[in-house]
């Protein structure tokens, strides 16, 4: 029996795992819940790094994940076996938060990221140093708005890399990427948030950052 | 090893994915250079900026649960669909058909039926003329691409 929590996810997106993930989404297709929930187990932390790159709001960015999953299968004769199904699927993904972001836009006049910001400061760490916590907040700001402004390859090399953690080989297998790639890609994208983000990231006294 | 090519390793070693030999010689630089020191620190900085700034929130087993059954009963509906919309056809097109045939059918019920089959075929194609012209100018309204 499948059962989710054995499909945390954690396993290296392979693609030589069984079953093989075209059969999977063949499957899904014809509305097998084991399917769905095996696809989804192993693809989830990558739908909602990046669904939550673009959307910073919660329902938002599971929305988008459980949308990309749902036009996946719908469209599963679409998918081509011989790429990765994780590069399929965070196009997907992506394409949905865009498509979402700009509505949003259109319909509300108001950003996510005021919507997010308005329950944001966390009383934890408010309590503490208030002008620090403004900072914070600050920074996440000009993080997200400089993050908008990589390619979508590059914002999504760095998520992978520096919020799960992945090695460059495994980002690579997932997106379907050539060898070396995520490293010229992460490395331009850096290269451009530090010019974007220099006054904040000035090493602070009595900050953490470097040893 | 010069700056300018220690810099375009900088990256991969804060992700140790230099190989030992490279990240020594760029350690070595580093230990002599303190510009480059000081991007180092940066960089070292911006991944823990990014780390803390884009985690996505925690999903409990139960959401992605209630997810998978969403996706599912999508798709079935979909399927659904599917087979009712041809069958609705089939048997509205071939109902209206017999209906206009049917030489016991007063002129004035034929004219007023024809009125409004006329009329909610109109609005359809209107309608769908709009959602298509709509969705050429949405970029990213498509499945992939």
């Amino acid at each position: 029996m499948h059962d989710a929590t054995a499909m945390a996810g954690d396993l290296p997106a392979t693609g030589a795992s069984s079953p093989p993930e075209d059969a999977l989404l063949l499957r899904a297709r014809r509305g097998d819940r084991e399917a769905v929930l095996e696809l989804l187990g192993r693809h989830r932390e990558t739908l909602l790094a990046i669904a939550w790159t673009y959307l910073p709001d919660r329902e938002e960015a599971l929305d988008a994940c459980q949308e990309a999953l749902a036009r996946a299968v719908a469209h599963a004769d679409r998918y081509d076996p011989a790429r990765p199904l994780g590069a399929w699927l965070a196009r997907i993904v992506r394409n949905v938060c865009l498509d979402r972001l700009r509505r949003l836009r259109f319909r509300r006049h108001a950003s996510l990221d005021e919507r997010r910001e308005a329950g944001m400061p966390d009383p934890r760490a408010t309590s503490g140093n208030p002008e620090r916590e403004v900072m914070r907040v600050e920074l996440g700001r000009a993080l997200r708005n400089a993050l908008a402004e990589l390619r979508p390859e590059e914002r999504e090399a760095i998520v992978l890399r520096d919020v799960l953690g992945w090695p460059y080989r495994r980002i690579e297998e997932t997106l379907g990427l050539g060898h070396g790639t995520v490293a010229s890609l992460i490395h331009r994208g850096r290269r451009r948030l530090r010019e974007r983000l220099r006054p904040f990231l000035a090493a602070r006294p009595g900050e953490g950052g470097t040893p | 090893m010069n700056c300018e090519r220690v810099r375009a390793r900088l990256s991969a070693l804060v992700d140790g994915e230099l190989p030992p030999a490279e990240a020594a010689a760029v350690r070595e630089h580093l230990a002599a250079c303190p510009t480059c020191r000081a991007e180092e620190a940066e960089l070292r900085r911006l991944r823990e900026e990014v780390a803390r700034h884009l985690a996505p929130p925690a999903v409990d087993e139960e959401e992605w649960g209630e997810m998978a059954r969403t996706v599912v009963s999508r798709q079935a509906r979909r399927l659904g669909w599917g087979l009712l919309l041809p069958a609705v056809l089939v048997l509205v097109g071939g109902g209206l058909g017999m209906f206009f045939v049917d030489p016991e059918v007063p002129t004035w019920v034929r004219i007023g039926v024809g009125a409004l089959v006329g009329g909610l075929v109109a609005l359809f194609v209107s309608a769908l003329a709009d959602r298509l012209e709509a969705r050429r100018h949405e970029r990213y309204e498509e499945v992939e691409r």
